[in-house]
């Protein structure tokens, strides 16, 4: 991560209003209390488990919050809940699938299943009163119903965080290229994939786990950015520019889109934000510029936070 | 099959043992016929431009791998460091393209192993192949993940082509992008701060649902999964149902040659 805080240069960035719409629940609270503790900005989370969300509630510090519900399309829906939580999903496990891999079958094996009405974010207020900023969405499976359902939040979003599900891990889940559509239609670009997870064939145990780390395995899912195309300023309002440089900086690992954000928000009202952010990432990094470089990022592995967040 | 023949050939093992004949394609005549004379071991050159079979303006660039049917999308490009030079046009001109399916060649011949790289333009190549590519088992192509060309597909375009031909995806093998002006990341080829803006992918028909593939079609999955990928589970899989359909037990002595070598 960037060594400073881009609140230190760019001093009329708002607070981000994050959503987490995650298969983990309030458990996941933990992870997102940086947004306090930086003053980055608020957490609104869902758990199906009312009491889950109480005894966060009453742990997290302020700004972090989670709301009872399970955030689908707004109908009935049956919850399979799974012997390893993460796998946990409205959609019903394709045992079929999973049992051609190492360890799959056992792990999405349904221990029972809720039924349970879901609801749409679209019909979801903030308590801070304003609109997501920032949208995470980790829900096996389920990511597109959600968001075909988030209704104004991905008007206000400037950044969206999905798990995309590559293989057919659940039966009638929408996959990946859905996710893309309907983010596509709101206006957002791929800014990166990174940090799929596999899974190794069964049919030779032991031999194949081990040689996972070489050859891959199959691909089951993969974290996938979104952000709002930046390449039109005028695209968007100012807020979602300060919102976009803000989430760059303090969340996804990308200072080169912060600036670009800032820079578009200039734009818009003459300020001189991009200006003051380089000054302080020269001084961070300690190197001239643009004459020689920065330090080269491979992005494809998550870091720092995002990486906790995702329990690398 | 090669759409695109440029940059990587992962196909070569396979054609250095005398295992694989690759068709490749270059739409100019003369040129075709020049590639054909030079006699490359288990090559044959079509000549066609594969596409949805309407004639489309070709944007012929600087970096020849950047040529596509589409245009350049400038503002985005040059918000790029080292990006928008490589799209420069030589030349453009209208290019008429076949749909895969309407060249007899190729429906008699088949393909087991497709590679892609015709920037945006595969995911009409692959809606005009569903014939040709019907016994196909994998297709490694690149995406292009940002809006690089104007009009072009999304990278979930191109995905929902290949699931609707019956694949899924089975890994991703890198991706590559540029830092966005001003900052600068160091590296040749330039490194990246964060955004992708390309990579590849491989894609394999669905082997957990293989009950109609026969026997030949497993092979072969075997052949490629092992020579091109290095994927000893998947190989042995498509070995052993290959054995079940021919009481053979190809399987087995894999499974020991690749313990031995572990």
């Amino acid at each position: 991560m960037t060594s400073f805080a881009i609140r230190d240069a760019v001093d009329d960035l708002p607070r981000l209003a994050v959503i987490d719409v995650g298969v983990l629940g309030a458990a996941q609270w933990i992870h997102w209390r940086f947004l306090s503790e930086r003053a980055i900005g608020t957490l609104t989370g869902f758990d199906p488990d009312p009491g889950a969300c109480a005894r966060c509630n009453m742990q997290a510090p302020p700004g972090i919050a989670y709301l009872p519900g399970l955030v689908a399309d707004g109908n009935p829906v049956r919850l399979h809940r799974t012997r390893d939580p993460r796998y946990t999903s409205v959609f019903r496990p394709n045992t079929a699938f999973a049992s051609a891999f190492e360890g799959l079958a056992e792990a999405c094996q349904v221990e029972r299943v809720e039924r349970l009405d879901s609801i749409r974010l679209a019909d979801v207020s903030l308590p801070v009163g304003a609109g997501c900023d920032y949208l995470r969405v980790d829900v096996r499976g389920a990511e597109a119903l959600v968001l075909e359902n988030a209704g104004g939040h991905l008007a206000t979003a400037a950044v969206v965080h999905t798990t995309a599900a590559m293989a057919p891990l659940y039966e009638e889940a929408p996959a990946f290229d859905r996710v893309d559509a309907v983010l596509g239609s709101r206006g957002f670009i791929m800014h990166r994939f990174f940090d799929g997870v596999s899974a190794s064939l069964a049919s030779l145990p032991g031999l194949a786990v081990a040689q996972a780390e070489s050859y891959g395995g199959q691909l089951l899912w993969s974290e996938a950015i979104y952000v709002k195309d930046y390449t039109d300023p005028c695209s968007q309002p100012l807020s979602v520019w300060l919102s976009l440089a803000l989430a760059a900086h303090e969340m996804i690992d990308a200072p080169d889109l912060a600036c670009r954000a800032l820079a578009n928000a200039d734009i818009l009202d003459g300020g001189e934000r991009a200006a003051r952010y380089l000054d302080s990432y020269i001084a961070a990094s300690g190197v001239a510029f643009p004459a020689a470089a920065t330090t080269a990022v491979v992005p494809t592995r998550a870091r720092g936070w995002l990486a906790r967040l995702l329990g690398r | 099959m090669d759409l695109g023949q440029t940059g990587a050939l992962p196909w070569q093992p396979l054609v250095d043992a005398g295992l694989a004949q690759v068709i490749g394609f270059e739409p100019v005549e003369a040129e075709c016929q020049r590639l054909n004379r030079m006699n490359l071991a288990h090559h044959r050159f079509l000549p066609f431009a594969i596409g949805d079979g309407a004639t489309h303006r070709l944007y012929m660039t600087q970096f020849p791998a950047c040529t596509s049917i589409f245009e350049p999308n400038w503002p985005f490009l040059e918000l790029f460091q080292e990006l928008a030079p490589l799209f420069d046009l030589r030349d453009t001109f209208d290019l008429t393209t076949q749909r895969l399916d309407d060249i007899t060649e190729l429906r008699e011949a088949g393909c087991d192993y497709l590679k892609l790289d015709i920037q945006c333009a595969e995911t009409a190549a692959l809606q005009g192949g569903r014939a040709v590519l019907a016994r196909t088992m994998m297709i490694q192509t690149e995406i292009t993940l940002a809006p690089m060309y104007q009009g072009a597909p999304r990278p979930g375009e191109l995905d929902n082509a290949l699931r609707c031909l019956g694949f899924m995806p089975w890994r991703y093998l890198g991706c590559g992008g540029r830092t966005l002006k001003p900052l600068r990341a160091e590296g040749e080829p330039p490194e990246y701060l964060s955004q992708t803006l390309w990579g590849d992918a491989v894609y394999v028909r669905d082997y957990t649902r293989g009950d109609s593939f026969d026997a030949s079609q497993w092979t072969k999955l075997a052949m490629l999964a092992h020579a091109l990928y290095g994927a000893t589970d998947l190989a042995h899989l498509a070995l052993r149902c290959a054995d079940a359909l021919l009481g053979s037990d190809h399987a087995a002595r894999y499974a020991t040659l690749a313990a031995a070598q572990s």
